[in-house]
């Protein structure tokens, strides 16, 4: 890849302002409505709260953000509760699994009261992604809406 | 933030209460002494006084004036106490 | 220049007093207003209230002194228009009678010459003597009253000018003005400490009224001197509870205090707060003049013009905007706690950095430093992807706090604006002191807190120069995410002065972190390949980061450095606590 330096930078640029275009290219499914976006969610958040006995909160209001053409929900949940993280965490795998997420986790040993946290992403296309960090004295989960149409301006910043 | 619960019909009130006073303190003029001294040192002395007058009640209205934006801000990270145990509207701004 | 008896119009003098007692009564409804206000304010309890009740409470007492400065000098007017009214009339009577004697003299000179020649003919009678003599005793007599009259003249030009130096000092003393006469000469010549002294004392609407060399020189004291000197003022004092004197300061003059290394954060987010909200509502007028601009250009160049403007103007306007989202912005952590806007420079670019925890107590400290392409626009983003490594402090018991410090001009997005700043050193360099400046102010008043930098792209760049030439800061963990590169200045992990160095690297999208390294002049180190001393943080796997950014979020199959449930973001909230 022997090129004059100029050229390289020009090369470079160029690859950088394709990359800046996203292509949400025409095509496929049409993107959900906020109200169905959320709504996926929701069910998958539940369905999360169902299949572990802590005291889980009130579903809280989401946060807005920007996703390729338009806007997502995420929904936080933190629950302060002494609870076997290992078992949680597979329990979460498990049930995310056969919501049909792909499941990617990976472990820290803090040290310290709260010991080893585990922790997770879990995706699957068009669908619902959702996300934990677990440890003795605390359990977060993270849900979020597939990407809506709409515009995150709607929403608070 | 910790707050629970305000009357954002309270706040209201606190701004427009505190929109009033900064018109109030911005429209509060010092005169110009127009020579009506007749004498420099003493025209001299009103201007330094003149500045000083308008800068402080520049102060006044400035705080005012902040004071009623923060009651106003203050809506947003509180809920409405009269409205109860309703939260922000789904979405809303 | 002499007094002179006539000038002036004591008249106009009554009148300029009627305006000030017309002053004085728009002052007492504001005031009565800003009362009635606090009073409506009875049910608004709770943290958010206790910064509102500190200051509204100064803003009555402060226009009760504004109401009497204004009554001492009516009373001065008063004076010297009534002198003013008795010296004119005086005069005008003796200008009169020297007119008068002037004639007379005038007159009787004549007569007397005369007379004087009658008396010295050869037909003189006695009668003729006596009338030399009497009119020559006339002329005497008339001489002598001209004498007595110039004698009066001076005398009343003398009592001119003493109503003329009354009147000048009345307005001047501290009475009037707030602050004792000559102050702002005296100022300039105290000593730190006298002066330091002198500023605590004065009341905040005549601070805000002084020239502003006075907040220059303040701004330019050392840090411990200012740590010093606040604590003197009543303590180190809390958002909740603090004097008078310190309330007095912040919103005097917000400026200064906001950024002034040595005030506990509290006090700078405070100020801060008064700041970026004036900047914001100036910004929305003046977008709103240049869309107003832009619609009634006409013509190619005026168009142009107007168009460039209206872009700065909105760009200034969504910077500012988003700066203040940063205190309500939604932030998922497992504790909320206290955000503070620790800087803020109302510049072109706005600058500033808003934490998320309380700077002032936290265990631990780590300043999220980004890079190319940020700007204040963005900050609510970067207090979201700090929130996650808090987040997951929280959940292991840390006590700790993250800023995002977005307080240097950052190159621009070299792919969208086609400016390759981010390839040069330039902008680091620059920011480089920045980000120092506010680092060691964290150590002056934090000595024994752990301080951490975690660096994104082009913010790794500017922060290891920073931290190259200054070795006393006691860095505890040096993150770089994303690297767009280290100087070869800086040749290793050892160079920083870091207690320890680490770097994440991704096979990211773009490579864009690669190509800012590879084509970085003069060349720049990748931190995560070769470089001495460095902990690589792993970002590979089946869980790999794949994008330049710090999140992305589940459901888009993108992973940012600092997502949740991501073992990068678990391995960075490690090494950056206590």
């Amino acid at each position: 890849m022997r090129v004059q330096w100029k050229t390289e930078i020009v090369i470079v640029v160029g690859a950088l302002v394709a990359l800046g275009v996203t292509a949400c290219a025409g095509g496929g499914q049409s993107m959900p409505t906020p109200k169905e976006a959320k709504a996926a969610a929701v069910e998958l958040l539940l369905k999360t709260e169902a299949a572990v006995d802590v005291p889980w909160p009130e579903t809280p209001e989401p946060s807005a953000e920007k996703c390729p053409g338009g806007v997502r929900f995420g929904y936080f949940v933190p629950v302060k509760t002494e609870t076997d993280a290992r078992s949680v965490a597979q329990t979460f795998q498990r049930l995310w699994k056969s919501e049909g997420l792909t499941v990617e986790p990976s472990q820290k040993d803090f040290g310290g009261e709260g010991g080893i946290l585990y922790s997770a992403t879990a995706d699957a296309d068009g669908a619902a992604g959702a996300a934990y960090q677990v440890n003795a004295t605390s359990v977060v989960v993270r849900i979020t809406s597939p990407c809506a149409s709409g515009s995150v301006d709607d929403y608070d910043e | 933030m910790a707050d629970l619960l305000v009357s954002y019909s309270t706040l209201d009130g606190v701004y427009n209460a505190l929109e009033s006073a900064t018109k109030t303190f911005e429209g509060a003029s010092m005169p110009a002494d127009g020579g009506a001294f007749g004498a420099d040192d003493v025209t001299g002395a009103f201007a330094t006084f003149r500045t000083a007058q308008e800068r402080s009640a520049a102060w006044l209205g400035d705080t005012s004036r902040t004071l009623g934006q923060y009651a106003h801000d203050t809506k947003s990270l509180v809920q409405d106490a009269d409205d109860g145990l309703a939260g922000k509207a789904e979405g809303a701004g | 220049m002499t007094a002179d008896p006539l000038a002036g119009d004591p008249a106009a003098v009554t009148k300029l007093s009627r305006a000030l007692a017309d002053r004085q009564d728009d002052l007492r409804t504001g005031a009565t207003t800003v009362a009635r206000a606090a009073d409506d304010a009875a049910d608004w309890e709770g943290a958010s209230k206790d910064r509102f009740s500190a200051t509204v409470g100064t803003i009555a007492p402060a226009a009760q002194r504004i109401i009497g400065r204004l009554d001492a000098a009516i009373d001065v007017l008063g004076t010297y228009a009534d002198e003013v009214r008795q010296i004119q009339d005086e005069a005008e009577r003796i200008r009169a009678s020297q007119l008068t004697t002037a004639m007379d003299s005038a007159l009787t000179a004549l007569s007397l010459s005369t007379a004087k020649l009658a008396a010295a003919a050869k037909d003189a009678t006695d009668a003729d003597a006596r009338q030399a003599r009497r009119l020559q005793s006339d002329a005497d007599d008339l001489a002598a009253t001209a004498s007595r009259l110039d004698a009066e003249w001076d005398a009343l030009v003398r009592r001119r000018a003493t109503a003329e130096r009354a009147a000048s000092a009345g307005l001047s003393d501290t009475e009037v003005l707030g602050v004792a006469p000559s102050y702002s000469g005296t100022l300039g010549r105290m000593s730190d400490a006298d002066f330091l002294a002198a500023v605590a004392a004065m009341p905040p609407e005549v601070l805000a009224a002084q020239d502003p060399s006075v907040a220059d020189r303040l701004a330019g004291m050392p840090a411990e001197t200012v740590q010093a000197w606040w604590d003197g003022l009543g303590g180190r004092g809390t958002a909740g509870e603090h004097s008078a004197a310190q309330d007095a300061l912040i919103t005097a003059l917000p400026a200064v205090i906001g950024n002034l290394n040595g005030v506990p954060y509290w006090a700078r987010d405070q100020a801060n707060r008064l700041s970026a909200q004036r900047a914001y509502a100036q910004a929305s007028g003046a977008l709103r003049d240049a869309q107003d601009k832009y619609g009634k250009a006409v013509g190619r160049a005026a168009q142009a013009a107007a168009q460039r403007e209206l872009i700065s103007a909105q760009e200034r306007y969504d910077q500012l905007k988003n700066f203040s989202a940063g205190a309500r912005t939604q932030l998922d952590l497992v504790d909320q706690v206290p955000r503070q806007m620790i800087t803020f420079h109302d510049g072109a670019p706005p600058l500033g950095a808003f934490s998320v925890g309380d700077l002032d107590t936290a265990d631990g400290v780590s300043f999220l430093v980004p890079g190319m392409g940020s700007s204040l626009a963005d900050t609510t983003q970067y207090m979201r992807a700090g929130a996650n490594v808090l987040a997951t402090q929280q959940q292991v018991g840390a006590d700790t706090a993250i800023v995002s410090w977005i307080g240097y001009e950052a190159p621009p997005n070299a792919a969208s604006t086609g400016n390759l700043g981010v390839l040069g050193e330039t902008y680091a360099d620059r920011g480089a002191s920045k980000l120092a400046s506010d680092l060691v102010a964290f150590r002056a008043v934090r000595p024994d807190a752990q301080l951490n930098v975690i660096a994104h792209s082009y913010g790794s760049t500017t922060t290891a120069l920073t931290l190259a030439r200054n070795p006393d800061l006691g860095v505890h963990s040096f993150v770089t995410l994303g690297s767009a590169g280290i100087p070869s200045s800086v040749p290793d992990a050892a160079a920083t002065h870091a207690d320890h160095m680490y770097a994440a690297q991704a096979a990211e999208k773009g490579d864009i972190a690669y190509i800012g390294r590879k084509y970085s002049f003069p060349h720049r180190l990748d931190p995560a390949d070769g470089f001495d001393g460095v902990t690589r943080i792993d970002t590979t796997g089946t869980h790999r980061v794949n994008i330049h950014g710090l999140t992305a979020g589940q459901g888009s199959g993108d992973r940012g450095y600092l997502d949740i449930g991501t073992p990068t973001l678990s391995d960075v909230a490690e090494v950056t606590q206590p």
